[in-house]
């Protein structure tokens, strides 16, 4: 099977990124929220990561921070298009203080509560442009991307990046799961300590190297 | 040569006193301070200059809202680095959900430095909680809400709370206010 046949789902993204992370850029921080999060759960990918949860918005500014405190460490952001629209103010939070290396990626599927209800998100009409954006707020790089054989293609150079990047990552919403069959069920109490933990470990990784 | 502009009539002369710019400056250096992360606030203009000057030996780290402010204050605690968050209690009262996350369920330990933005001349000298100003009369009241200890700072003899937040802060993981409650003055 090549590469072009694989449908761009978040799944296949996060994989593809997990595996570059490994070949190019293994100190790099990952910071996730929402989706990417649950899609790195389903790798295993735990090693020097943070999510922002419960927290829609705050990705971008976690690894801000991470970035700022150390330079020599790159940072690789995992945003929400929902997120990142409650705190749009980041794209230019981040180019004010120019981070050595920070790849700020935003999931871009148009529609919030992926893979639960996949209810329309406030992006998902007319089309924001979440590139131009970036670009417009001084980002070194700007791109989207909506193929999973231009995502792999680009990740080396993106991980190796100096200054502020950004992807529009356009993927397809996972498989809406929840209905009135199937009623959403209550979150499990990690969700709610995730962060505690996380930022305790990646702190003590952080400190080891 | 142009005629100086009169002061508006609607402007009241701010009372003398405040803590000072400097003994602030000092108290956020013997903590190790590292970076100022900041939407700037309007009662602590002195201290935000001190903090600029190139040679400050703390990193200003301009945000466009508080909560960017707190997450960014937060990245950097984790990357090793001692942040102060600065703003003004309009912020604060925008921050709280960011605050609930980081701060009390991720038990990140962060000092905040609050001024109190549209403190009244009558209520200098009296309780902030007598403010005729929702911003300040409700401020610790909603931070004691949420379980946030605040430690109130006036003039210069109260600047050794600074010291005091950041022990609380360290000691209980957790965020620590300090409330400014006089314009800081320039000396």
């Amino acid at each position: 099977m090549t590469t072009s046949t694989i449908p761009f789902t978040l799944g296949a993204a996060a994989a593809a990124l997990v595996g570059a992370r490994q070949a190019h850029a293994p100190e790099a921080v990952l910071v996730s929220t929402m989706s990417a999060m649950f899609a790195l759960d389903m790798l295993g990918e735990t090693a020097r990561r943070i999510d922002s949860v419960p927290l829609m918005g705050g990705a971008g500014g976690l690894g801000l921070g991470i970035a700022l405190a150390r330079p020599d460490v790159p940072v690789v952001v995992l945003d929400g298009d929902a997120s990142l629209l409650m705190e749009l103010g980041t794209l230019a939070t981040v180019t004010q203080n120019r981070p050595c290396r920070y790849l700020h990626v935003v999931v871009n599927n148009g529609v919030q509560f992926n893979g639960a209800t996949n209810f329309p998100a406030a992006n998902a009409g007319p089309q924001v442009d979440f590139a131009a954006m970036a670009r417009a707020a001084g980002y070194a790089r700007s791109a989207r991307i909506d193929s999973f054989d231009a995502w792999v293609a680009a990740l080396p150079g993106l991980l190796s990046a100096s200054g502020p990047s950004f992807v529009d990552l356009v993927v397809q919403p996972d498989r809406r799961v929840v209905s009135e069959q199937r009623p959403q069920p209550i979150l499990p109490d990690v969700q709610f300590v995730r962060m505690r933990m996380g930022a305790r470990k990646l702190k003590a990784e952080l400190a080891a190297r | 040569m142009t005629t100086p502009t009169p002061p508006s009539p609607l402007m009241v002369t701010n009372p003398p006193g405040g803590p000072s710019a400097s003994a602030l400056f000092a108290a956020l250096k013997a903590a190790g301070v590292t970076h100022a992360v900041t939407v700037p606030d309007f009662v602590q203009f002195a201290l935000h200059e001190k903090i600029f000057a190139a040679d400050s030996g703390i990193a200003s780290v301009l945000a466009c809202a508080e909560d960017q402010a707190l997450t960014t204050a937060t990245g950097l605690h984790i990357g090793g680095a001692l942040p102060v968050v600065m703003v003004q209690n309009q912020g604060m009262f925008k921050v709280a959900n960011t605050l609930r996350a980081t701060c009390l369920d991720a038990g990140i330990p962060m000092v905040f430095l609050v001024g109190q933005f549209g403190r009244e001349a009558g209520n200098v000298g009296q309780p902030m909680s007598d403010s005729g100003r929702s911003m300040v009369r409700l401020m610790a009241p909603m931070l004691g809400a949420m379980g946030v200890r605040t430690f109130v700072v006036e003039e210069d003899a109260d600047v050794p709370r600074v010291a005091e937040a950041f022990a609380h802060a360290q000691a209980a993981e957790t965020a620590a206010v300090v409330l400014i409650g006089r314009h800081v003055t320039w000396n």
